[in-house]
Order: C-alpha cells, then sequence, then structure tokens
C-alpha cells in the first residue's frame, strides 16, 4: 500500500503532536472526566467509591464552610484583581511617561517578586506582618501607631493576604501593560495634545482603548489565578483565624487529603470549575463592548 | 580458564541465590530529613542483623504523608509496614488496611505490660491491637521557673488543681505591649489544647459512646467561655498570636509566658536553647478528676493484606525489632533523640534527653502522668474534619465575636453526622 503525500503529511503531523497529546490525554483529560465521575460518590481512596448520585453537591450547598470559602475566594479575588491591575496600570504609566533613569532597575525590582517562590515570599511576609515581632508594626509604633493584628484578626487577615498577593503579581502585570503601552502609536498623542486634551482625557481616549486586549488578558488570567489561590493563604494564616481566609482551593486540599472525602472534593473543584467558566464566558461577552480590536 | 568460568559461573548462582532467598519489605513513615536519616540507620541496623530480609523505606514529609499512605494503599503498592499517625489510626482502621496482631504479640510473648499503658491503647480496638506504640507523648505543662521566680510563685506539685492553676495564671500576668507577659499560652489550632480544661469540668469533646457531640453542654460551654474570659483579661496570651507551636516557644522562651503545653521534642528544643530553666507538670484537674493530662502515642502497624506468608513474618520481625519492648529499635530511636521512651525506663530517658540540663524531672513526671494523671484522646474516625469544624468556633469564642454555646450548636449538626457516618 502507497500512501500519498497528504496522508504521509497527516501521518507525521500526528506523530509530532503524540508526546503531547499522550501527556494531556493521560494527566489532564482522563483526570477531569475521572474527577466529574468521582465527585458523583463517596470515596476515601481505599474502599470501593459508593455511589452517591449528586449528594455530594447537594451536601456542599447546604454546608455554611463552603459559603464562607466562596465568601472569601471572592472577596480575595475582587480586591486582589482590582488593585493588582490598578496599581499595575499606575506603574507601568508612570515608567512609560516618565522614563525615570534606571527604568529597568524599578522593572526588574518590581517584576522580582514574580520570580521568588510564593513559599518563601509568604514566608518573609510572614515575619513581617507578625503582631508583636513584625517590622510593619515596629515601623508603626515608631512614627505613633498602634499595632495592627495583621494575621491574627479575622476582620484583618484576609485584607493581610490580598496585599501580599497584589505585592507578588504586580510586576507581571506591570511587564504586560508597558508591553501594550510601548505599542501606542505617537502620533495618537500628538494629535490629543493638539487638539488640547488633558493628560486624563488622553489616557481615557487614547491609551485606555488601544491597551485594552492587554487589560482584558490580565483580568481573565488574574481572576482565574486569584479563584485557585492556596500557597500564599496556606502559608501565611493556613486559613484561619476563625475560617477568615480559607478558600475553596483550601477546601478542596482539605476535603481530598485531609478528611479523604475524594468525592467531595471533586465536587468542590467541578464547582469551582462551573465558577471560573461563568465568569470568563461573562468577561469574554461584555469585552466585545469594550476591547478594542 | 575454564576453571576460572566454572567458579564465576557458581558465584553468580550463589549471588542469584542468596538474592531470591532475601525477602524485601517496604517501611513508610514520615520525617524531616534528619528523621529520614535515623530511620536509615535503624534499617541498615536491621539489615546487619536480618541478612535475609531487605527494607525499602518509603519516607515522605508528614503533611503528605496520610494522603500517599492512602494512596499507595490504594494503588495496590501499600507498605507492609507503616506508622500512622494517631489522628488517623480509626479511619485506616475503618479501611481495614491495619493488621490485627493481637495472635502474634501473644505467640512471641510481647511484653505489653512493660509500655506506658496510656500510650498503649491508642493503638487497641475493641481489645485487639492493630499496631505497637511508636512514640507516647504526653502533653506536659512546662514552667518557665524564671517567670515564677520573678513573680514571686512557687513551682506548684503535680497533684496542683484547675483552680490552683488559674490563680497562679492570673499571679504571674503582668505589663502592658510589648512588655506583657501572660500567666498561659497555647494555640487554637488543635484539640488537644484545651481538652484538658474541658476534661477537668466533667465533660468531653463527644459523648460516652462517642456518637454525639459533646462540647454542646452548659458544662462544657461554660468552661470554653471561661478559657475566653481568661484570653480576654490577658491571663491566657492572645491564642491568635500563636500560628504554630514554634511561635509559642519563642514566647516561652523569651519569658513572655510562665506555662506552656508541650510534647517531650519541645524538651529537645528548649535544652538547645540557652538559659532556659524549666519544669514538668501534669495538666491541672481537680480533686475528683486529676487524670486530664492528653496522653497520645502513634502508631506502627502491618498492612493487613500481604499475601506471601515470607513477607508477612519478615514484616512482622521489622516491626518488633522497631518497637518491641527490650528490642535494639528502641535504643537506637533513643540515641537518636527521635522520639521519648515508649516504656517506663530511666535510662532510656537520660539517653534521651539531657539529663545535665532542665529539666530534671521528665522521667518522674512522666510517670506520674501514666500511672494517675493521664487520658488518651476520644479519637474517632474523622478526628481531622472534626477538629476542622471546632477550632475555627474555638476562635471566634477566644476572640470574643460569639459565646460557646451559639459557636458550639453551630457546629453539632455536622459534627453528628461525621459521627454518624464514620
Amino acid at each position: 500500500m502507497t500512501l500519498s503525500a497528504s496522508q504521509k503529511e497527516a501521518i507525521a503531523g500526528y506523530a509530532f503532536i503524540l508526546p503531547i497529546m499522550s501527556g494531556f490525554l493521560l494527566f489532564l483529560a482522563f483526570p477531569v472526566v475521572a474527577s466529574f465521575f468521582v465527585s458523583l460518590a463517596d470515596w476515601n481512596l481505599i474502599n470501593d467509591p459508593e455511589f452517591a448520585g449528586i449528594g455530594n453537591y447537594i451536601q456542599l450547598f447546604q454546608d455554611p464552610f463552603f459559603w464562607t470559602c466562596l465568601k472569601n475566594t471572592a472577596y480575595f479575588s475582587l480586591f486582589a484583581v482590582l488593585f493588582g491591575m490598578f496599581l499595575s496600570l499606575y506603574l507601568a504609566n508612570l515608567i512609560h511617561e516618565t522614563k525615570p533613569k534606571g527604568a529597568s532597575f524599578f522593572k526588574s525590582s518590581l517584576f522580582l517578586p514574580v520570580i521568588l517562590s510564593s513559599v518563601a515570599v509568604a514566608l518573609v511576609w510572614q515575619w513581617l506582618l507578625d503582631g508583636q515581632m513584625g517590622m510593619i508594626n515596629h515601623l508603626l509604633n515608631m512614627v505613633g501607631l498602634p499595632s495592627v493584628p495583621w494575621l491574627t484578626s479575622p476582620a484583618v487577615a484576609l485584607n493581610s493576604v490580598i496585599l501580599v498577593a497584589v505585592w507578588r503579581q504586580i510586576g507581571y502585570n506591570m511587564v504586560i501593560f508597558l508591553a501594550a503601552l510601548a505599542n501606542v502609536p505617537d502620533e495618537l498623542y500628538e494629535a490629543s495634545s493638539l487638539d488640547g486634551a488633558s493628560r486624563f482625557q488622553t489616557f481615557w481616549n487614547v491609551t485606555w482603548p488601544l491597551i485594552s486586549p492587554a487589560t482584558f488578558f490580565i483580568a481573565v488570567t488574574s481572576i482565574i489565578n486569584s479563584f485557585q489561590v492556596f500557597d500564599i493563604t496556606t502559608i501565611l494564616t493556613n486559613g484561619g483565624p476563625a475560617n477568615s481566609t480559607n478558600t475553596l482551593i483550601m477546601m478542596i486540599y482539605q476535603n481530598g487529603f485531609q478528611f479523604f472525602k475524594m468525592g467531595y472534593a471533586s465536587g468542590i473543584a467541578y464547582v469551582l470549575f462551573g465558577i471560573i467558566l461563568i465568569i470568563t464566558a461573562i468577561q469574554t461577552i461584555v469585552s466585545k463592548r469594550w476591547v478594542h480590536s | 580458564m575454564v576453571k576460572r568460568l566454572g567458579l564465576a559461573l557458581l558465584l553468580l548462582v550463589g549471588i542469584s541465590f542468596a538474592l531470591s532467598a532475601q525477602t524485601t519489605i517496604k517501611y513508610a513513615f514520615w520525617g524531616n530529613p534528619d528523621a529520614i536519616g535515623v530511620e536509615k540507620d535503624i534499617i541498615d541496623a536491621f539489615e546487619e542483623s536480618h541478612p535475609d530480609i531487605k527494607v525499602t523505606p518509603i519516607a515522605v514529609a508528614y503533611g503528605d504523608y496520610h494522603a500517599k499512605l492512602q494512596i499507595l494503599i490504594a494503588g495496590g503498592q501499600a507498605p507492609d509496614v507503616m506508622r500512622v499517625d494517631s489522628y488517623f489510626f480509626q479511619d485506616f482502621l475503618k479501611t481495614g488496611a491495619l493488621k490485627d496482631i493481637t495472635a502474634q504479640l501473644k505467640a512471641d510473648k510481647v511484653d505489653l505490660a512493660k509500655y506506658y499503658q496510656t500510650g498503649l491503647q491508642d493503638s487497641v480496638n475493641a481489645g485487639k491491637y492493630y499496631g505497637l506504640p511508636w512514640a507516647t507523648a504526653p502533653l506536659y505543662v512546662f514552667v518557665n521557673t524564671k517567670v515564677f521566680k520573678d513573680a514571686g510563685v512557687a513551682i506548684p506539685k503535680s497533684n496542683w488543681t484547675w483552680d490552683d492553676f488559674v490563680k497562679i495564671a492570673r499571679q504571674l500576668t503582668k505589663g502592658e505591649g510589648e512588655n506583657q507577659v501572660s500567666g498561659y499560652g497555647m494555640t487554637a489550632l488543635e484539640i488537644n489544647q484545651f481538652l484538658s480544661m474541658v476534661w477537668g469540668a466533667g465533660e468531653d469533646l463527644f459523648t460516652k459512646d462517642k456518637s454525639k457531640f459533646g462540647l454542646t453542654t452548659p458544662g462544657a460551654t461554660k468552661k470554653l467561655d471561661e478559657i475566653a474570659a481568661l484570653i480576654k483579661e490577658k491571663t491566657f496570651a492572645d491564642p491568635a498570636i500563636f500560628t504554630n507551636t514554634d511561635v509559642n516557644m519563642r514566647y516561652f522562651v523569651q519569658g513572655k509566658i510562665g506555662m506552656m503545653l508541650g510534647a517531650a521534642s519541645s524538651i529537645l528544643s528548649l535544652q538547645k536553647s540557652e538559659g532556659v530553666d524549666f519544669t514538668l507538670l501534669p495538666f491541672p484537674g481537680t480533686a475528683k478528676i486529676p487524670n486530664v493530662t492528653i496522653s497520645k502515642s502513634n502508631i506502627i502497624a502491618l498492612y493487613s493484606k500481604i499475601k506471601d506468608a515470607k513477607q508477612a513474618a519478615a514484616a512482622w520481625e521489622f516491626l518488633k525489632f522497631l518497637r518491641a519492648p527490650g528490642e535494639p529499635g528502641e535504643l537506637l530511636y533513643m540515641k537518636a533523640k527521635r522520639m521519648p521512651p515508649n516504656v517506663d525506663d530511666l535510662a532510656l530517658w537520660d539517653i534521651y534527653a539531657d539529663s545535665t540540663k532542665p529539666p530534671k524531672n521528665v522521667a518522674a513526671v512522666t510517670k506520674e502522668i501514666n500511672a494517675k494523671y493521664g487520658r488518651i484522646l476520644p479519637l474517632r474516625a474523622g478526628w481531622t474534619e472534626i477538629q476542622g469544624l471546632v477550632m475555627p468556633q474555638l476562635q471566634k469564642v477566644y476572640a470574643g465575636s460569639v459565646d460557646a454555646a451559639t459557636a458550639m450548636k453551630e457546629i453539632e449538626p455536622q459534627v453528628n453526622a461525621i459521627l454518624a457516618k464514620k
């Protein structure tokens, strides 16, 4: 049997994608599908799974802890993404407009937290934010301000986690914004200047629309990442105090690997997947109105 | 040439015969790199005395250990000998993964009377033994003698009561802000940090048959509210600042708390800190209920479904070597300072802790605890899940944002559901 040139080409193509597809099917697609079936069962990993139908999902929606975690995750996502985007855009714009001496130094310094291990970052911040011996409270006391229970008060702890998360992500967002800002044609700024536009008007009518694809990209990826926050919360507060920093991913981990409730953990994972899917879909639909193409 | 070839062949046959005669068993345990080194040394010692058995170690960090153990068992790769934290003992027992070794203990005349009896109970279920104690660890009250001396308070005796404890803690409490000294410091992360106090009030975490949540009774909630009040008046340091036991220890070393709870491993840590003078006491109960000091023992067990008889026998030999009284494991673990003694033997305590440094009463107080003041936790399958429900509620009580009765009532249905299911 002789193969035609197009058939040979097709076989070669499949051969090329075989390694990555095998990995994708085995380590991603299969677990994703399998975990859906696990979510319909009670399973402790050792004994045979017992079919539970949608029992895990019903239990989940009746579980006050789930709502606490969902509320915490939503709060974290909202403020971490908003502050993270606003500050990174502000810094990128500042560097882009003023082009300060040592701009590379500022960019590198702000990007440094991105490449650091999140565990190391969280441990250092844990020391800085320590209520009794932390440097931040020490500095506050030096200027006559009272100590803040950064990690020990249920009312404050989640905000402290947001602070650390924003500090960590700002550099990454800023680099993307800087690339987008560099692509805005200078003629548009010149035209805007000739028309007598103020700095804010120039930003709002020229810069903002033209960097909107980058803004959209950052918004989508930041929201997805923020819904999956785990490492920083685990190290900084381990979900406490009084569950004030417990998130959905932590709840999945606790149920799956501490309480051995694989079915329940898979159910939470699917609900989280659904939430992220809906938010991303809404963002994509709404983006058609404001993202410059 | 032919002779040499023949000799080489004979040698090869001999080696392969020796290898085929060797039984390989897998041993799972948790630990940091230092601890793994200790286990490897003990394995080497075992293999030297048992050349027909080879032990393959499976070492995992504690945080991931029990999940990994579940996965190994589920994947048909179960270790033959495995360490299990007593918090998870009932969970593993329920899966049928742990072997009943009662008959083997009897046949080999393992002297169970030599163990600290409180520790032994953690490996028993319905009168049957499912392992040997890996490390029996009472939770002592660590007393910072300098803080006591500065406050002019005498060190109490072992038979002290809750009322004595509160009175002393108040006497030790002084100062404001950075100079604040509190009588007692505890974390709000684990049930074992407060349960002794509830026991002293005649209450418990569960009802007697362990089928219902016990912290909703008026006696229990009154005690929890009393603890919250002691925190509010700063007699107890705010548990929120103790994000882990290391922080607790730091405060103790710095003299910012006069007393704290700690296990035997904390003795070794404190002995490394220069100039820390401390002594140990049982947790204070009442005249009627003196046994409120938590004594917890992790377990080392055998897998229940080892098919090969030779392998099962090898696993049992290794288990005995590790933890049976009088076997080499006890001494090897002591020399490596890996765990406190499981048996009442002063000589072993002298090897474990530096007897030239404080505390001077570790062996004596351990003996007292095991004889009179000790009590084991009411461990149940789902313990960690219940702890995950109770502790955040208790953190709210300690923070003064809710009273104990309301907080405990809120989680009662969920705890009871876990108890009913497990």
